[in-house]
């Protein structure tokens, strides 16, 4: 297997088994020690770099309103040390979000995601999503800013 | 050309307003497909979506500061803005940025889809399609 296909391999198995089915304590078997959010607008943790504890913090607090969320791969290509994912990312809004309350409503959201490696561990990423799309959807169901 | 060299070049006929270039990168198939999923097919009808979207934000502009390349697929970070022209909320100047990404196919040195990445909010709120 190619060292491309290698990362490509772990960075699905990390985003299926940590982020989509909530395995957080998995993180450790796919994580740097050190993991440094280099670009994320509109998430608490943007620019920070964040120990193992941390970023399991971070994944507990943001699949907490959205349990059933699910990211569906689209693309996936490596590049050196950096592997991309473009991805569509759907969830049942069932936990209180401040401001949002839940409305057990599905939302939808797509993004691309740079994960960057050292060896076989995950380093950090650089991301763009439509987050203030997600916002934009809470609001047509809460009823907030219409 | 290097798939990443034709990713970049139909940003530079992006940012050169050149439709008739970029219609000229594009398969015959291309599909433009938008960060609401929105679909675009067929170089025609996409050489007339770029014109209508320049005439709606005639300055708009991508700087790319990352691009990665996986066999035909290209992967471009960067930021895009402009100005939209079009009728604006009271006090607001139509200008807008934001943080962004592209997902270019390419074969046979033509982009056969052009994916944005991109958060809209800004741009739709001028549109008067999404209230603050």
């Amino acid at each position: 297997m190619s060292n491309g296909n290698r990362k490509k391999g772990i960075l699905t198995e990390f985003i299926r088994e940590v982020w989509s089915e909530g395995n957080i304590d998995c993180s450790s078997r796919y994580l740097a020690p050190r993991y440094t959010i280099h670009h994320d607008p509109g998430d608490p943790w943007d620019k920070k770099e964040l120990d193992l504890e941390g970023y399991k913090e971070r994944v507990r607090l943001s699949r907490a309103p959205f349990p059933d969320q699910c990211f569906e791969v689209q693309e996936l290509f490596a590049d050196g040390n950096a592997v991309v994912v473009t991805w569509f990312w759907t969830a049942t809004h069932v936990g209180d979000i401040p401001g949002f309350p839940a409305s057990g409503k599905q939302i939808k959201m797509s993004g691309a995601t740079v994960y960057y490696f050292e060896g076989n561990r995950i380093t950090g990423h650089w991301q763009i999503t439509d987050r203030l799309g997600v916002f934009q959807q809470l609001s047509k169901l809460s009823g907030v800013g219409t | 050309m290097r798939p990443a060299e034709v990713a970049a070049e139909f940003v530079a006929r992006i940012n050169a307003h050149d439709v008739a270039g970029l219609s000229e990168l594009m398969t015959d198939d291309h599909a433009f497909v938008d960060a609401l999923d929105n679909r675009g097919v067929g170089r025609k009808a996409m050489r007339v979506g770029w014109q209508q979207y320049l005439a709606l934000v005639p300055d708009y502009w991508i700087k790319v500061d990352t691009i990665l390349q996986d066999g035909g697929n290209v992967a471009l970070f960067g930021r895009a803005g402009g100005t939209y022209a079009g009728v604006i909320p009271e006090g607001q100047s139509g200008r807008w940025e934001v943080p962004a990404a592209w997902l270019a196919k390419v074969r046979d040195d033509r982009v056969a889809m052009w994916r944005v990445y991109a958060d809209n909010l800004p741009m739709r709120r001028l549109m008067g399609v999404e209230r603050k």
